[in-house]
């Protein structure tokens, strides 16, 4: 116990460090959330929140990209790819099933596609935060369900 | 491990969390008050959103606050031009409007909705799938009216075992549609077709003009923007029946395929707690409120504990009054922390069945109902 309590202090002071080398405590930009790891810039207003439905995330480089990008988008907002946290062999499976699904995907391309989605979003992946948006809005929800009032 | 042999992802973002705490002099919980009200995205399309922990402190979750889960992205339903089939084992189908719908006798239930994928992110090893954290779930007011009232005008016939059910969600290409049943016995004994939530008309995101509402059960089984109840001998299938939404019958240990012979449905949910207010840092001496949520697929919470050194010792929380059969219970605990340091701070629930919340529950493949301990890390200095 005692030596676990050292080591989460060691992290305590490591995550410090790093946080003051990129410019101090508490005038670094990003403040991590800590139980959900959402990144923000306070102070926030709803005003200034993109709506539900923004896309806010993108593909990073690398080989792969493009075949995965033409391949997955369509229907998969890249966040929903970047969260994960899967082997190439977990992602062949996945891709496999989307192909069983009609997904337009060559043999070719899965075997390039698991490897950028391998790396991309590998177990050890912890880049992923959820995009900061504005609540529903009545008028959203409701603009195409007239006569229910 | 993904962070080291030592520590855990979960333990790597508590120790972030004492560490933003120390400098910002704040944590999450609240520290973030003073931020506007907002949802979290995971997904812009299909749409999928889940609360903030902080926003979730309030008996009823507010509609525009409330975690939104889509498979695809759906067509918008007139609530003019929608209709419910009701056909099957049934002795007189049915087509009603929702003006025929809303004729029917009204009812109020009080529950819990939550996604069956609440808090997949914190299974190890990973699994596929939306990476839920804590707030894809919610509790609120559902008013429509009775699936047995409905299903009693159709007349039931004698061989009626099971309810199929149907929503406007369609999927692309040759993905497979999102149909699913539960055991009539079940829809019979407490099931609803809402269409107003905490008093206006259904959103759209939650499944407008009208959804299913199965108290206690998986959000898998609320059928959003619901078009037909089919009544059969047997149950649906398809791979939304067969493959997905299931759980093993035995834990078979992290990381171990199960094949599907070896799972059974999802239904009830597992008894769960969350923290909702904690602050950052506290001095000896100080009281402070610690507060949270708590539900199971049970009707009701017995008991919820809080520790402040991770689960050596517990102490007894106050559950709030107010209360209906499957909603959630606040608690709170009023802590004067004596010991300087940094205290993890545990929550755990036992139903009114008896069952208890673990420490680390049972992987599964899909990563369905996590509900281990919810923990946070409080500075006293």
């Amino acid at each position: 116990m005692i030596g676990s309590r050292v080591f989460r202090l060691a992290w305590v002071l490591i995550v410090c460090v790093v946080a003051s080398i990129e410019g101090g405590c508490r005038s670094a930009a990003v403040i991590e959330s800590p139980d959900l790891n959402v990144r923000s810039t306070p102070p926030l207003s709803t005003e200034s929140l993109p709506q539900p439905g923004t896309v806010t995330a993108s593909l990073p480089p690398g080989a792969g990209m493009e075949t995965v990008r033409s391949r997955c988008v369509a229907c998969h907002e890249p966040a929903m790819l970047r969260q994960q946290r899967l082997t190439a062999q977990q992602w062949m499976v996945e891709i496999e099933k989307m192909q069983g699904w009609g997904a337009a995907v060559s043999n070719e391309d899965k075997t390039q596609m698991a490897g950028y989605l391998g790396t991309i979003a590998a177990p050890d992946n912890t880049r992923f935060t959820p995009a900061i948006v504005a609540p529903l809005s009545a008028e959203r929800s409701t603009r195409n369900a007239a006569g229910q009032r | 491990m993904r962070f080291g042999a030592r520590i855990n992802r979960r333990e790597f973002f508590d120790v972030l969390a004492a560490a933003a705490a120390m400098c910002a002099g704040s944590s999450t919980l609240d520290g973030a008050q003073s931020e506007a009200r907002h949802l979290l995205q995971l997904s812009g399309y299909p749409l999928d959103l889940e609360t903030p922990l902080k926003a979730l402190t309030s008996y009823l979750t507010p509609n525009d606050l409330f975690f939104v889960r889509t498979h695809w992205t759906p067509t918008r339903v007139d609530s003019a031009m929608w209709s419910l089939t009701v056909d099957g084992e049934v002795s007189r189908p049915l087509k009603l409007s929702l003006a025929d719908v809303k004729a029917l006798p009204r009812t109020d239930v009080t529950c819990v909705l939550q996604c069956s994928g609440n808090g997949r992110n914190w299974f190890d090893p990973p699994v596929p799938g939306v990476q839920w954290r804590y707030g894809a779930v919610g509790n609120a007011r559902w008013s429509g009216v009775r699936v047995r009232d409905v299903l009693s005008r159709a007349g039931l016939k004698n061989v009626a075992q099971h309810l199929h059910t149907f929503g406007g969600n369609a999927p692309p290409g040759r993905v497979p549609p999102f149909n699913r049943s539960l055991e009539l016995e079940k829809a019979l004994a407490d099931a609803i077709i809402a269409y107003e939530m905490n008093g206006d008309p259904l959103p759209h995101e939650h499944g407008g003009p009208a959804r299913l509402v199965v108290p206690g059960w998986a959000g898998d089984h609320w059928m959003k923007w619901l078009s037909r109840l089919s009544i059969s001998r047997e149950p649906q299938v398809g791979f939304y029946m067969e493959t997905a939404y299931k759980y093993p019958i035995r834990p078979r240990g992290p990381g171990v395929a199960v094949a599907s012979g070896d799972m059974r449905p999802i239904t009830e949910m597992f008894v769960k707690s969350n923290i909702t207010s904690a602050p950052s840092r506290i001095r000896v001496g100080e009281r402070t409120s610690l507060r949270g949520f708590a539900f199971s697929g049970a009707p009701d919470i017995a008991r919820v504990e809080v520790s402040d050194n991770d689960g050596v010792t517990w102490r007894q929380a106050r559950l709030n009054d107010q209360h209906h059969p499957y909603a959630w219970r606040l608690w709170s605990y009023e802590w004067a922390p004596t010991v300087r340091g940094i205290h993890q701070i545990a929550v755990r629930a036992r139903d009114s069945r008896g069952r208890e919340q673990p420490k680390i529950p049972d992987w599964n493949p899909s990563g369905y109902l996590y509900n281990g301990w919810h923990t946070v890390m409080v500075e006293v200095a």
